[in-house]
C-alpha cells in the first residue's frame, strides 16, 4: 500500500490512558491520547481478533476498512499457514494451537512484514 | 454500541512478587482520596469525551472492577463507585458486572456489598492450588480459602466465577500444574484464564533473577519450554472436561452446559467495541463518531491536503480542551 493512501486515511476511534503512578493521577496528570488512524484500526482489527479461537474474517475486514489493507499481510498469512501457525476456512483465519503458543511471534512476523511491505510504519 | 466501564483499584494486602502492575501496598487512608478522585473522573467523563471529539454512548452493559485488589475497598466505597456509574451511563439491566477478588478477602459483608452493587461475576486471582506455589509469589491464600470462598459465593447465588491460574511458577512442576488444573475443573466455574508466566524485568522475581538471591524463589521458575508445556497441558484437558478455549488465555464451559460464559467485558477488547476505563493506568477506545472522521468544513487548514487536516487535529486532542476547531465541527450534521 502507498504511503499516500495510509495518511489519508481518517481516523476511526481515540485511544487514552490515565498515568501509571498513582501519584500522577492523584495530581490529574493528563490523559495520553493517541489516535487510531483507519489502518492502525484494521491491525488492531487483525491483531485482536487473531487472539480470538473465531480468527477474523478477511474479506469482512476488507470491506469495512480498506480493500487494500490486508493485501499486505498476505505472504505472512502464507507462511504461517504453511509452518502451521495459522489455518484457513474460507475468508477466515484463525490461529492454530501451535499459533497460539507462539502468538507473540506470529503477531511478530505481521508487523515485520508491514514494514518491508509499505516502508511505513503508523503513529498509534 | 453500549460501553464497557472498567474501574482500576490498584490496592493490594501485598504485591506479588511477579507483578509489574501499577499497585501496590498502600495505607488504607489513601483509598478514600482516590475514591474520591473516581468520582470526579467517572462525573466528568461525557466532558472528556466531548473534548476529544468522540461518541459517547450512553448504555453500560458491562463493568470490570480490575487491580489491584478490588475487593480491597470497603462496602460503602464500593457503593459509592457503582452509584456514580449508574448516575452517568444507563446501566443495562443485564449488564456483567465483574470484580476481581483475591481469594480470602471475600468475608460475608463483602460478599452482601457485591451483591448490592449488582455484581454478578467474581473472578478470583488463585494462580495455583499448590499452597507451596502460591506461598512463593507472596499469595496469601490456601488451596482451602479458595474453596471456601467459591462455595460461600455460590451460597449468595454468585455463580459465574472465574479462576485465574499461571503456568510456570517457581517449584511448579508438570505435576503440580496437572493438580491445579485439576482442581479448578473441579470446582465446576463456568470461567477460567490460564497466563503462561512472563518475568518482567523490573518485578521483584525478575530482579532476582537477574541480581540473584533466594527471597523470592527465582531459580526455581521453570524453563520456557516447560512453561508451554504447562499451557498446552492445561489447554488439553479443560477442552476434555467441555472449557473450550475461546481466547488465548480464556476459556468458558460451553453453552451445551450452560449460558454463554465467555466474558462481555474482555470480549469488547477483543472486538474494538467502545471501553471506559477509570483510575490509575486506566485505558480508553471510543470510537469517533462516522460525521467527525473527515473533518473539512470549518478547520482552518482546510484548503490543504488531508494529512495536514489530521494534524492540524492531532495537535489539538493532545492537549485536551485546546482544540483549535470549533466544536459543532463534531454535530451530526457534519456542520
Amino acid at each position: 500500500m502507498a504511503v499516500d493512501s495510509i495518511e489519508a486515511n481518517h481516523h476511526q476511534a481515540v485511544r487514552f490512558a490515565t498515568p501509571d503512578s498513582l501519584d500522577a493521577y492523584m495530581n490529574r496528570a493528563p490523559h495520553t491520547v493517541t489516535p487510531v488512524s483507519a489502518q492502525a484500526a484494521i491491525e488492531e482489527g487483525f491483531f485482536l481478533g487473531l487472539r480470538l479461537n473465531r480468527g477474523i474474517d478477511l474479506e469482512r475486514l476488507s470491506t469495512e476498512f480498506n480493500p487494500d489493507a490486508v493485501a499486505v499481510w498476505e505472504s505472512a498469512i502464507q507462511q504461517c499457514l504453511r509452518e502451521g501457525l495459522l489455518e484457513q476456512e474460507g475468508a477466515t483465519v484463525r490461529l492454530t494451537a501451535r499459533g497460539r503458543l507462539l502468538s507473540n511471534e506470529v503477531f511478530a512476523r505481521f508487523l515485520a512484514e508491514e514494514k518491508v511491505g509499505t516502508g511505513h510504519v503508523n503513529p498509534r | 454500541m453500549p460501553l464497557g466501564l472498567y474501574i482500576s483499584v490498584p490496592f493490594c494486602r501485598t504485591k506479588c512478587s511477579y507483578c509489574n502492575f501499577a499497585s501496590d501496598v498502600f495505607s488504607k487512608s489513601a483509598y478514600e482520596n482516590y475514591v474520591a478522585r473516581l468520582l470526579e473522573d467517572i462525573a466528568s467523563s461525557r466532558k472528556l469525551a466531548s473534548e476529544l471529539g468522540c461518541a459517547l454512548d450512553d448504555a453500560a452493559d458491562s463493568i470490570y472492577f480490575g487491580g489491584g485488589t478490588p475487593s480491597i475497598l470497603d462496602a460503602p466505597q464500593l457503593l459509592r463507585i457503582v452509584t456514580a456509574l449508574h448516575a452517568q451511563f444507563a446501566v443495562t439491566p443485564d449488564a456483567e458486572i465483574t470484580v476481581e477478588c483475591a481469594p480470602g478477602t471475600l468475608t460475608p459483608p463483602l460478599i452482601e456489598t457485591l451483591l448490592q452493587c449488582g455484581v454478578n461475576r467474581v473472578s478470583l486471582g488463585v494462580q495455583s492450588f499448590v499452597d507451596r506455589e502460591a506461598q512463593a509469589v507472596g499469595r496469601l491464600h490456601k488451596r482451602s480459602t479458595v474453596l471456601n470462598d467459591i462455595a460461600r459465593l455460590r451460597q449468595a447465588g454468585l455463580r459465574n466465577i472465574n479462576i485465574d491460574l499461571i503456568a510456570g511458577l517457581p517449584h511448579q512442576t508438570a505435576e503440580s500444574w496437572a493438580f491445579s488444573v485439576s482442581e479448578t475443573i473441579v470446582t465446576g466455574v463456568p470461567h477460567v484464564s490460564v497466563y503462561m508466566l512472563e518475568i518482567d524485568d523490573d518485578s521483584r522475581l525478575g530482579r532476582e533473577l537477574i541480581a540473584g538471591g533466594a527471597r523470592y524463589h527465582a531459580h526455581f521458575v521453570p524453563d520456557d519450554d516447560a512453561t508451554a508445556d504447562f499451557y498446552q497441558q492445561a489447554c488439553e484437558m479443560l477442552a476434555s472436561a467441555g472449557i473450550a478455549q475461546y481466547e488465548i488465555s480464556n476459556f468458558a464451559r460451553t453453552a451445551a452446559q450452560l449460558q454463554n460464559n465467555e466474558s462481555r467485558h474482555n470480549l469488547k477488547y477483543w472486538t474494538r467495541q467502545p471501553y471506559l476505563g477509570f483510575g490509575v493506568d486506566a485505558h480508553s477506545m471510543l470510537e469517533l463518531p462516522v460525521w467527525g472522521r473527515a473533518p473539512s468544513r470549518a478547520c482552518p487548514e482546510r484548503s490543504r491536503r488531508g494529512p495536514r487536516q489530521v494534524r492540524c487535529w492531532l495537535d489539538g486532542v493532545e492537549e485536551l480542551g485546546s482544540c483549535p476547531w470549533p466544536q459543532q465541527l463534531w454535530t451530526r450534521d457534519g456542520r
